[in-house]
């Protein structure tokens, strides 16, 4: 008898609490790159995300969230089928991730067509911002020119009059260029494009040497940073000019390039070192559950689990109705792991954007926050973005 | 503008070489043993990764290049051994299929052992910065990599040229019934002449540690270069392989560097700076295409056969 009672005790204390009497569950597709040379990104996108609902028990705002993966292996071709399946066969209410640009350009006009919001966690391209913009289109990332405008105030701020420019050759790096030019209004002395995916750039850095300049910016993300960083400071040329870098010198990089980024800034609007109370304790427990330092990416999904649970806290019936979840996700003022941050009329944040320095740490190489660049940032697409 | 012409010849000459290196042990198993190898590639990863480790570990650099090489050198003859020994009588597209499965199970294998993101480690300590050549720098690891590969070439030539094994390769390769009938292990001379190929995989890929990062996948692209270094040096000819490395080596590096500088002599700026860069990178399958068409066998093929 005494068994029974606490027993039912127990029922009834679940049935009380956990369970609220509109509880539904939200299914929810994440569709990232999670294999092939950027799948280490990917995956980031998704531990940061998961890491923001496991620390809720999968439950936001009383809701049960479920979530089914897709690997579109950064082929767009293959984006359109895992989201086609994640939306007709698995039933999907909101789609959360997206890695490469190329694949969210094939994959928006499908999901969004199909009337079932995208929340984007890592970077988006000019082309949905603008004209094309969508009221079921949120993103936690940031649009692809923020990080170059920035890098490009920051040079100009500082007054160079002759920087080298190096970017892959390819449209995000043309893109990146036009952003850096944007606020940057000295003169160029280079234009370094080499082919994507390049792996030794002797003759591009045998280039920089040759070209007198005040400053170099390097965009060059993934492997290509990581072994031009090291190459040219086996040239004796890192701490020669002053380095300033977006998307290249990163958490997911920086442990491999390491001594040879010391000295050189950063344009970004996160890294490990940010210490916003929500920034140090989601370091911490991203490091506890993963054993490995969090990027820039996995913070960006971390901060789409947090949006996600203000946004259906702000309108607990937006969890049945994908048109109301897409207003609330855009709606909601969220406080992420960057500080505060608001959605602007095409879905991508407005957000500052800092100056990073890379210093010698207790743990070997990290960054140390300098200052803020540019302060309440909204991209330049926004104004052509005929949503309100 | 003349230190700079230097600096770029240095570079072309290095990188040159490097696709000799890795050129060279696809060669030897292509032109003695017939055998096509696509997983060249996944054991130069094998012996950069098999370094890296041993890096890691707290080795010095140059007894961890040995060790990665030895260590590849046996990953070599266990494949030989369980894969390639079966595939020697059946045609070229089987070789294909099984050295690409390998490929695909390398990459996963590293991806789980390693994980997904690269490692590095650095040069020597003596060969970690730049050097001083009358009046220009230079970085001096790239000088180490351009001296111990002209080491070991040369000591590849006198192994197949002036050795007792390197005689009975040459042989083995034309007349293995007359060979094995002579009383050689024909076998044994083959699995030998597959894992010096991965040897010499490794060593380029362990060469290549401190320059690039060490990832999944990282061989793919060097397969397909040496694979042109081949095509275009001819198949089977050691030497072939190396005038047609320091060719393509110096093209493409040279290319990189000054065609978009001399496009921009005649073509306006933003012309220069969108078909400079797609050339360069274009300039090494260009010269493939004309060598097959005006010397369809390579610009030094192999005279054994």
């Amino acid at each position: 008898m005494k068994k029974f009672t606490r027993q039912a005790v127990w029922i009834a204390a679940v049935l009380l609490t956990a369970v609220p009497a509109t509880a539904e569950t939200l299914r929810i597709g994440h569709l990232a790159t999670m294999s092939g040379p950027i799948g280490g990104l990917g995956q980031d996108q998704y531990d940061g995300f998961m890491l923001g609902l496991a620390q809720r028990n999968s439950k936001l705002a009383g809701h049960n969230i479920e979530v089914v993966r897709g690997d579109d292996q950064g082929k767009p071709d293959v984006g359109v089928q895992v989201a086609k399946d994640l939306l007709e066969r698995e039933k999907v209410r909101l789609v959360v991730g997206i890695t490469a640009s190329n694949v969210i350009n094939a994959v928006f006009p499908v999901i969004t067509g199909a009337g079932i919001p995208l929340l984007g966690t890592n970077g988006g391209p000019s082309i949905f911002a603008g004209e094309k913009c969508s009221p079921l289109f949120a993103s936690t990332a940031f649009q692809n020119d923020g990080f170059h405008e920035a890098a490009g105030a920051e040079a100009q701020s500082r007054g160079y009059k002759n920087v080298i420019i190096i970017a892959p050759n390819y449209q995000a790096g043309k893109d990146a260029v036009v952003g850096f030019k944007r606020f940057y209004k000295g003169a160029v002395a280079d234009e370094i494009y080499p082919a994507f995916g390049q792996t030794d750039f002797s003759a591009e850095i045998a280039r920089f040497a040759a070209s007198p300049s005040d400053a170099f910016y390097v965009f060059l993300p993934g492997g290509m940073g990581i072994n031009f960083m090291k190459q040219l400071s086996q040239a004796g040329l890192v701490r020669k000019v002053p380095l300033l870098s977006a998307m290249t010198v990163e958490d997911m990089s920086l442990p491999i390039i390491k001594e040879s980024a010391l000295g050189t800034t950063v344009s970004a609007y996160w890294t490990s070192a940010a210490n916003t109370p929500q920034s140090q304790s989601f370091v911490k427990d991203f490091q506890a559950r993963y054993k490995r330092t969090p990027s820039v990416f996995a913070a960006q999904g971390y901060d789409a689990a947090m949006l996600l649970e203000q946004a259906l806290k702000a309108n607990p019936a937006a969890v049945a109705d994908p048109k109301a979840l897409a207003k609330a996700l855009r709606s909601t003022k969220f406080v992420s792991v960057r500080g505060e941050v608001t959605i602007g009329n095409n879905g991508f944040p407005i957000q500052d954007y800092l100056l990073w320095k890379v210093v010698k740490t207790s743990a070997g190489v990290g960054f140390e926050k300098d200052h803020v660049i540019l302060s309440h940032h909204q991209d330049a697409y926004a104004a052509h973005c005929p949503l309100k | 503008m003349t230190t700079l012409i230097i600096t770029q010849v240095l570079n072309g000459l290095q990188f040159g070489l490097m696709l000799f290196l890795i050129a060279t042990g696809l060669t030897l198993i292509l032109g003695i043993m017939d055998f096509v190898n696509l997983a060249h590639g996944s054991l130069y990863m094998m012996g950069a990764y098999a370094t890296a480790t041993l890096v890691a570990k707290g080795m010095g650099f140059f007894p961890a290049l040995l060790g990665g090489v030895l260590a590849t050198f046996a990953v070599g003859v266990v494949i030989e051994v369980v894969v390639v020994r079966k595939l020697y009588r059946r045609d070229h597209l089987d070789h294909v299929l099984a050295t690409f499965g390998i490929i695909l199970a390398f990459n996963e294998v590293v991806r789980i052992i390693w994980g997904p993101v690269g490692l590095t480690f650095d040069p020597p300590e003596q060969f970690a910065d730049s050097v001083d050549l009358l009046g220009f720098t230079y970085p001096a690891y790239r000088l180490l990599v351009i001296g111990m590969i002209s080491l070991v070439g040369a000591g590849l030539w006198w192994l197949v040229t002036r050795t007792r094994i390197g005689m009975q390769i040459r042989a083995g390769a034309t007349h293995p019934e007359i060979v094995s009938a002579l009383g050689v292990n024909i076998r044994a001379l083959k699995t030998t002449l597959f894992a010096l190929g991965a040897a010499l995989a490794a060593f380029s890929g362990a060469l290549i540690g401190p320059l690039r990062s060490v990832q999944p996948g990282m061989g793919e692209e060097v397969l397909i270069q040496a694979l042109v270094v081949i095509i275009v040096g001819g198949i089977g000819a050691i030497r072939g392989a190396l005038v047609a490395g320091i060719l393509l080596g110096l093209l493409d590096t040279l290319g990189r560097a000054f065609l978009p500088l001399m496009i921009s002599r005649f073509a306006n700026p933003e012309v220069a700076q969108a078909v400079g860069p797609a050339l360069a990178s274009m300039m090494i399958y260009l010269t493939m295409a004309l060598v097959l068409v005006f010397k369809p066998a390579g610009l030094l093929p192999a005279t054994g056969k």
